[in-house]
């Protein structure tokens, strides 16, 4: 092996070896996987929307995505996550709106009930994974704090110091919930409501 | 028999791969707010750390010199994807919270210094022993880190949701723990003490 030319040519053909052995195991790994990724996911997604169907009450409710509206807002609204009408026996009962403001490590699942009069029948945080454990992740259990804003309307403020208290030592995840809620209600009042 | 029993032994304290050799560090700071984190993140960094060091021994002999650092890269990367996909797929709150750290484990010294310092120059069964000694050496510093920063800073330990122990209302933690100071505390912290029951052991 002295030429330097046919020892980079050994060299690659061997890092291509290795790198096709690598790539055929992570092939067969995704393949096994994929599915059951999928699965989880749906799993989590139909949880998530009975969480949000929870806070309208019990009985039959169903709700229907609004596609085209989410990405037409997308744009002006990048936290915008979905946006459901909610029926009860194909009666609008209200509108929910998932947020994902974000908080001190990443961002926070809020989903807002709002009823067609524009009030507000609750929120409920979804998810607090990416925030810091027994601190940020209050926002998702402390019922003093969520309670704030059933009562609310869509055309009040949301903000932290002002209508809304802050859990303390939780600043910013409990903004980032608010500012959701504010974002939210902003969508309903300009884009939701408007059209009936 | 012996060598091999020595090559594991000696990672879980004396050589230490956080709390002596202080490499792989920046994972351990980062998710060491929760027990939990830091079970699943080291059982994560094992299996990689045993599998890679198992595939770069037995491969030892056909790795050119030249281009052994891309070869272990490839092998490291290879199964730490296989370890995200696994995590996806059946622990997903979890590989939620962990989040980037487990693609990071490409990345981590220790595995990619046992490759090159121990597993490249030694048998496989060697570089198993040593493998699984740093993996279990790295893994319970994790998990202690982790359930002391959990319990103090946030007031109690949660296992799968449950509740092992709860200091109650009344205890006011010190947040500091569970923020980003409270890491480099309770590392020092935790050096400190084995420092302190080794020099006990050697006064003697």
């Amino acid at each position: 092996m002295k030429n330097p030319v046919l020892e980079s040519i050994k060299l690659g053909l061997i890092l291509m070896v290795v790198c096709s052995v690598a790539a055929g195991t992570l092939g067969l790994t995704y393949a096994y996987t994929a599915p059951i990724i999928k699965a989880q996911q749906d799993v989590e997604i139909a949880r998530a929307n009975q969480d949000i169907l929870k806070i309208f009450g019990e009985g039959e409710l169903s709700l229907s995505p609004k596609e085209e509206l989410v990405d037409e807002l997308k744009e002006k609204f990048p936290e915008l996550e979905t946006i459901f009408e909610i029926t009860s026996n194909g009666e609008i009962i209200g509108t929910a709106i998932k947020m994902a403001p974000k908080g001190y490590g990443g961002p926070i699942a809020v989903a807002v009930a709002i009823n067609p009069e524009g009030n507000l029948v609750g929120i409920k945080v979804l998810d607090v994974s990416k925030e810091t454990a027994g601190i940020g992740t209050k926002v998702m259990s402390d019922e003093a704090f969520l309670a704030q804003f059933s009562a609310k309307k869509v055309s009040d403020p949301f903000e932290v110091k002002k209508d809304v208290d802050a859990i303390s030592g939780a600043t910013i995840s409990s903004k980032a919930v608010a500012k959701g809620v504010r974002e939210a209600c902003e969508i309903f009042t300009k884009h939701i409501k408007v059209g009936k | 028999m012996k060598v091999i029993w020595e090559d594991f032994k000696a990672s879980i304290v004396l050589e230490n791969p956080l709390l002596r050799l202080m490499i792989g560090l920046c994972p351990v700071l980062a998710v060491s707010t929760r027990m939990e984190n830091g079970i699943f993140l080291g059982l994560a960094a094992t299996f990689v750390l045993v599998s890679s060091n198992v595939i770069v021994s037995l491969l030892r002999k056909f790795t050119p010199n030249k281009i052994r650092i891309p070869i272990f890269i490839v092998i490291i990367a290879s199964f730490v994807t296989i370890v995200d996909l696994t995590m996806k797929a059946f622990f997903p709150p979890i590989y939620e919270r962990l989040g980037i750290w487990i693609p990071l484990i490409v990345v981590n010294c220790v595995i990619l210094g046992r490759a090159e310092a121990f597993a490249y120059k030694h048998g496989v069964l060697r570089s198993l022993a040593d493998g699984l000694g740093m993996g279990v050496g790295f893994t319970w510093v994790l998990i202690a880190m982790g359930a002391f920063r959990e319990l103090f800073g946030s007031g109690s330990l949660v296992l799968f949701d449950r509740t092992l122990i709860s200091f109650g209302s009344g205890f006011q933690p010190p947040a500091i723990l569970i923020k980003f100071p409270g890491a480099f505390l309770t590392f020092g912290f935790f050096i400190g003490v084995l420092n302190l029951i080794q020099n006990r052991g050697k006064s003697k």
